[in-house]
């Protein structure tokens, strides 16, 4: 059976090959079309089987979870492909092509080993993007490489646990090891506390890095957690803490990147208390609030590209340009923060209220309408700077038709998924019994946006401020120096004295024939 | 009986002390070889037998020592007399480079 | 003659006759090296695929009294580990060395007689003989270079290897005291008389003197000093052949004489288990500390050396599986490592990790063959590595050995921070003009193949595991061997 990831695969492999640039672009455009097109017609319940070793994995298994994940992922895949076609060089394009094709697998895996083996891929490839992409990203790279592979160990552990104690790999609910697996999602989903490497990475990579990476890795993280560890209703409380610090920390920053990367936090935040209320209504609607926050994110992200590719920087300062030389630009950058924000008729609006209807505790319920107030206030900021501060910036360079393109059809399945919410449970089979146009639903939705702006409008001064000192705690580079200073004392002791070695090894000696003599291994 | 035995400790627990704690590097060798003598030592004793004589299967030799040691001691000495050329060697080597046979100053590797 | 024979004495005679043609014929130099290693390569390949069932040659029709040499699995992983390095070994030897090329083929054969010696032979007296011999030219190789620091890195090898061999003669004098035989089989049934105080304090001095080559810290000092300024080529057989060949060893005398019961009674199986966490802890602690790149391959070939220990000591049929497999990827692992280090060496003369920056970019494929090695001995799936690593922690997790399961992953953490460092200094652009000497093919093929094997194994990890499955049945259980061995 042809999977999409295996596809993507496939496609980085025949990109090895000495091409030029118009084949280049008819094997990236074939290869992510037809991984749409594949993706398309996979059919909920087919599954395939392979005897690996003394295990039997599954590489492919639809559901419509999965489908529904893997039909925006590939979608996504497409934009970005052509988004980045024309800025990123042939060896960025393959690494691009086998993250992608990771991801998708990860989607449709049937079991951990499968599940682990390329959620580590997507780590390699991701890493080795941003550390080839240029040259100021070496540290950051190697930063997130180290976060990620931390976070997949604990995956694998707590694989180990679970086929320890049950005896199969299925990717059924976790039995044994949960906090291992809640830590591995944790990094992967940027939640508080483990987020460091998102701001870090995604404002100091190229931004066509940003908007690939954007796209896939928190999402990944978030299916996994629908998968695995789905129904723990404490972690809603999480989930809201998370997206509350989300909303701080974006509002301090001076970087729009740094905004967009902490805003993921907040949205992350709803998917993690859709996914652990448990209900099929509040994951369908965080899968749905899934496939919206790829589109309106990925949309804002490529459009801080196009305003970084044009001007050079990502201060919030340059967004002035959209307004007036942008138009493409400035018509998807308002149909995002539409979305973004909830406003009813928008697709950010759909999930959000489908959300907040599965709810039944009132302080999460308080929680998500705070969550959408702030997500509005600080998209708020970005559109203010974008469209009612004068600037006098210029173009320095046109932005390509292909940024233009890859933006524009993401622009375009927002605008109908705002208008035609139903589209997506069509696409998919999941159907939830919900009216989006029922009068009540509007004006809860529409209350947060509207609060938001009065206060914009009110506190204005405060919110748009330049900061100077920016809040940031990384207690991971704290282990690490304690690390090295363990490596540096081990070090000195190797001085070159032959006498100390041999010494060292006659006491070796003694040790072990102690501890034979006298058993006293029980001890160890 | 027991006298050679204690003999072959002595000999060794002598070797070991010399090479942990001496630093010229004749003498480390020295220790090597006094470790070395005590080895073949030990393995003429396993293979003696009081009044045995030497290993020939014929009439008249009914009391024979064990012959296999004797062998393992010829290989041993071969494979000793070997080892301590080739630290000779290698002393003869690092004297001229570093101008000293003292091992507390040939730390060029470290770490 | 046989064929396991002449696996021990053709390369011997190569050795004797290069020395002869050093004197009389230079010419055939070169048509003798490679003809002999092609052909040794046949006669490796034939006695492997004849392994199974364990076959046993006994030499000069002496019976029991003569020496055995006896080919099963677990030798036959050996010899097929000397069968991927040598070859390229020598390809790669013959462009890279600049001293004298005679002296250093003739110590490389003889190393490749004493180990292959060692893994066939069937007498514990003779297993001695062949570790010297592999031991002192083993020496004599690291000392080629003739610099300061190899010389001084030589001479501490020299010592400690010395000390732990004699520890192993002590140990089977005393074996043969005890039980009147040095044959293999013979042993453990006389064995089992003796008390069991007076066996485990044998076996410490075995455990010991092994230990001593193999380089568990605390015994590892010398082998970062012996890897640090030693040809590079011999870096790749010692650490994927002559360590190795010593843990073969150790194993053997344990699983064959001692039994695993008896392992199981004594503790040692704990023992070394907790042995080889702490030492890859340490080592991976110690090999982020290094700027030379040979000290930080060094470091961390004492790590995976644990792994290595930490499967075969787990006890089980899953565990020396795994462990098995660990020997053979980190042969080939390491072995593509050092080889890229070496074409680094040659074309450039680096030995730091700030020599080698910018190097991704004028030797992409060579560096993407060091960037694969290092991510399968890290650990990271797809590559060979992880499946080894991944069946070891399988197995501790089996035997109840949950501490070091857990810490091994623990361990691939680390050993990502400096492999990753080395990776992005790679790959980190600099303004310098660097001087290359352009590596020929015959440097770079015997590299990508190595790296091109880390892949498949990664892939198609069932392709060796069919050669493995069978080594537990002779270890395990040493009634097998025992049987065939008296009985052949």
């Amino acid at each position: 059976m042809l999977t999409p990831g295996f596809l993507y695969i496939t496609g980085a492999l025949l990109l090895l090959l000495p091409i030029n640039n118009k084949i280049k672009y008819i094997i990236s455009f074939l290869i992510t079309a037809g991984a749409l097109i594949v993706t398309f017609y996979l059919i909920p319940g087919n599954s395939l089987q392979l005897d690996f070793l003394k295990l039997t994995l599954i590489p492919i298994k639809v559901d419509s979870i999965s489908k529904l994940t893997g039909l925006i992922f590939a979608f996504a895949g497409l934009a970005a492909v052509i988004y980045s076609i024309n800025i990123c060089s042939l060896p960025n394009l393959r690494l691009i092509f086998v993250f992608i094709g990771s991801a998708l697998t990860v989607v449709f895996s049937g079991d951990l080993f499968t599940l682990y083996v390329f959620w580590e891929l997507m780590t390699i490839s991701s890493s080795f993007l941003i550390i080839m992409a240029s040259d100021f990203t070496k540290k950051t790279g190697y930063y997130y490489f180290l976060m990620h592979v931390a976070g997949s160990l604990s995956l694998l552990w707590g694989i180990f646990l679970q086929y320890s104690a049950t005896g199969s790999l299925s990717l059924n609910a976790i039995e044994a090891g949960t906090p291992f697996f809640l830590i591995a999602i944790a990094v992967k989903l940027a939640f508080v506390g483990f987020h460091t490497w998102m701001p870090l990475v995604y404002s100091k990579a190229p931004f066509y890095v940003a908007v690939v990476l954007s796209i896939y890795t928190t999402k990944v993280g978030v299916y996994v957690m629908a998968r695995l560890v789905s129904g723990i209703n404490i972690l809603a409380y999480a989930g809201l803490i998370s997206a509350l610090f989300g909303i701080v920390m974006a509002l301090r920053q001076n970087q729009v990147l740094k905004l967009l990367s902490y805003s993921i936090i907040i949205q992350v935040g709803y998917m993690i208390i859709g996914i652990s209320i448990g209900t099929a209504a509040g994951i369908s609607g965080a899968m749905f609030h899934l496939v919206n926050h790829i589109l309106y994110k990925t949309v804002l992200f490529m459009a801080v590209g196009v305003v970084i590719y044009t001007t050079g920087k990502d201060d919030f300062e340059n967004l002035g340009i959209m307004r007036s030389k942008l138009p493409v630009t400035s018509i998807a950058t308002l149909v995002a923060f539409l979305g973004i924000a909830g406003v009813p008729f928008f697709n950010g609006y759909m999930s959000k209220s489908l959300i907040k209807d599965a709810l039944h505790e009132p302080l999460l319920k308080w929680g998500l309408d705070l969550m959408s107030f702030g997500t509005s206030l600080l998209f708020l900021k970005f559109i203010y700077y974008a469209f009612f501060k004068n600037s006098t910036m210029n173009l320095a360079k046109k932005p390509t038709i292909s940024m233009q393109l890859g933006m524009g059809f993401l622009t375009v399945m927002m605008i109908l998924i705002g208008i035609h919410p139903y589209l997506l449970e069509n696409l998919t089979n999941m159907h939830v019994d919900f009216n989006y146009f029922e009068m009540k639903h509007i004006l809860s939705g529409m209350q947060p946006f509207l609060w938001s702006i009065l206060i914009f409008i009110l506190f204005k001064k405060y919110v748009v401020k330049k900061y100077d000192r920016l809040l940031y705690y990384d207690m991971y580079r704290k282990m690490a120096t304690l690390f090295v200073a363990t490596g540096y004392q081990l070090s000195n002791y190797h001085d070159g004295k032959l006498n100390k070695y041999l010494l060292w090894a006659t006491t070796t000696l003694i040790i072990l024939l102690f501890l034979l003599m006298f058993n006293s291994h029980l001890l160890l | 009986m027991e006298i050679p035995y204690v003999v072959v400790i002595i000999l060794f627990c002598l070797g070991m002390y010399t090479i942990i704690t001496k630093k010229n590097l004749i003498k480390i060798v020295i220790g090597f070889t006094i470790v070395e003598s005590s080895l073949i030592l030990l393995l003429m004793l396993v293979g003696y037998k009081p009044d045995g004589t030497a290993p020939i299967l014929d009439k008249g030799y009914e009391i024979v020592v064990d012959p296999i040691p004797q062998a393992l001691a010829l290989t041993t000495i071969v494979i000793g007399g070997s080892v301590t050329a080739v630290m000779l060697a290698v002393v003869i080597k690092i004297h001229k480079r570093y101008r000293t046979l003292n091992i507390d100053e040939i730390r060029k590797l470290r770490g | 003659m046989e064929a396991a024979v002449l696996v021990i004495i053709s390369p011997l005679l190569t050795a004797f006759f290069l020395g002869i043609s050093r004197l009389y014929v230079k010419k055939i130099f070169f048509p003798l090296v490679t003809g002999s290693a092609i052909i040794y390569l046949y006669l490796l390949i034939l006695v492997i695929t004849n392994s199974y069932p364990a076959k046993v040659y006994s030499i000069g029709d002496w019976g029991m009294l003569g020496i055995n040499l006896m080919v099963d699995p677990f030798s036959s992983l050996f010899l097929l580990i000397i069968a991927i390095l040598f070859l390229p070994f020598i390809i790669f030897s013959m462009k890279y060395t600049k001293f004298i090329k005679h002296d250093y083929f003739i110590f490389a054969y003889l190393m490749i007689a004493g180990i292959s010696g060692m893994v066939l032979t069937a007498d514990l007296f003779n297993l001695y003989v062949f570790l010297e011999v592999s031991s002192l030219s083993s020496c004599a190789l690291s000392l080629q270079k003739k610099t300061d620091r190899g010389i001084e890195g030589t001479f501490k090898y020299l010592i400690m290897s010395t000390l732990g061999s004699f520890f192993i003669l002590l140990a089977t004098i005393l074996t043969y005291y005890l039980t009147g035989t040095l044959n293999m089989a013979e042993i453990p049934l006389a064995f089992e008389d003796i008390p069991f105080k007076i066996k485990s304090t044998i076996m410490a001095f075995f455990v010991f003197g092994y230990a001593l080559k193999i380089g568990l810290i605390p015994l590892h000092a010398w082998l970062p000093d012996a890897y640090e300024d030693s040809p590079i080529p011999y870096n790749v057989l010692s650490s994927g052949l002559v360590m190795k060949s010593a843990l073969y060893a150790l194993i053997r005398i344990l699983y064959i004489m001692f039994g695993i019961d008896f392992l199981d009674e004594s503790g040692m199986l704990t023992i070394v288990v907790f042995w080889g966490v702490i030492t890859f802890l340490i080592a991976h602690c110690l090999a982020f500390q290094q700027s030379n790149l040979n000290r930080l391959l060094a470091y961390s070939s004492i790590a995976q050396i644990a792994y290595i220990m930490i499967g075969l000591f787990v006890g089980t049929e899953a565990g020396l599986i795994a462990g098995s497999f660990h020997i053979l990827n980190h042969a080939i692992m390491k072995g593509a490592l050092f080889l890229v280090v070496g074409i680094f060496n040659y074309s450039l003369t680096a030995v730091e990790i700030e020599d080698i920056k910018g190097l991704g970019y004028k030797f992409p494929i060579i560096s993407f063959t060091f960037v694969v090695a290092s991510l399968a001995i890290v650990g990271l799936p797809p590559f060979n590595g992880f499946m080894s690593k991944w069946l070891i922690v399988e197995a501790a997790l089996e035997a109840d050995f949950v501490y070091a399961a857990f810490f091994i992953l623990v361990g691939t953490f680390l050993s990502l921070t400096y492999y990753l460092k080395v990776i992005v200094t790679l790959y980190t652009k600099t303004e310098e003009e660097l001087l290359i000497e352009e590596p020929g093919l015959s440097l770079k093929l015997p590299t990508i193949f190595l790296g091109s094997l880390c892949i498949v194994f990664g892939i198609v990890p069932s392709l060796p595991l069919s050669l493995m499955n069978k080594i537990p049945k002779f270890l395990l259980d040493n009634g097998e061997y025992i049987r065939i061995l008296l009985g052949g």
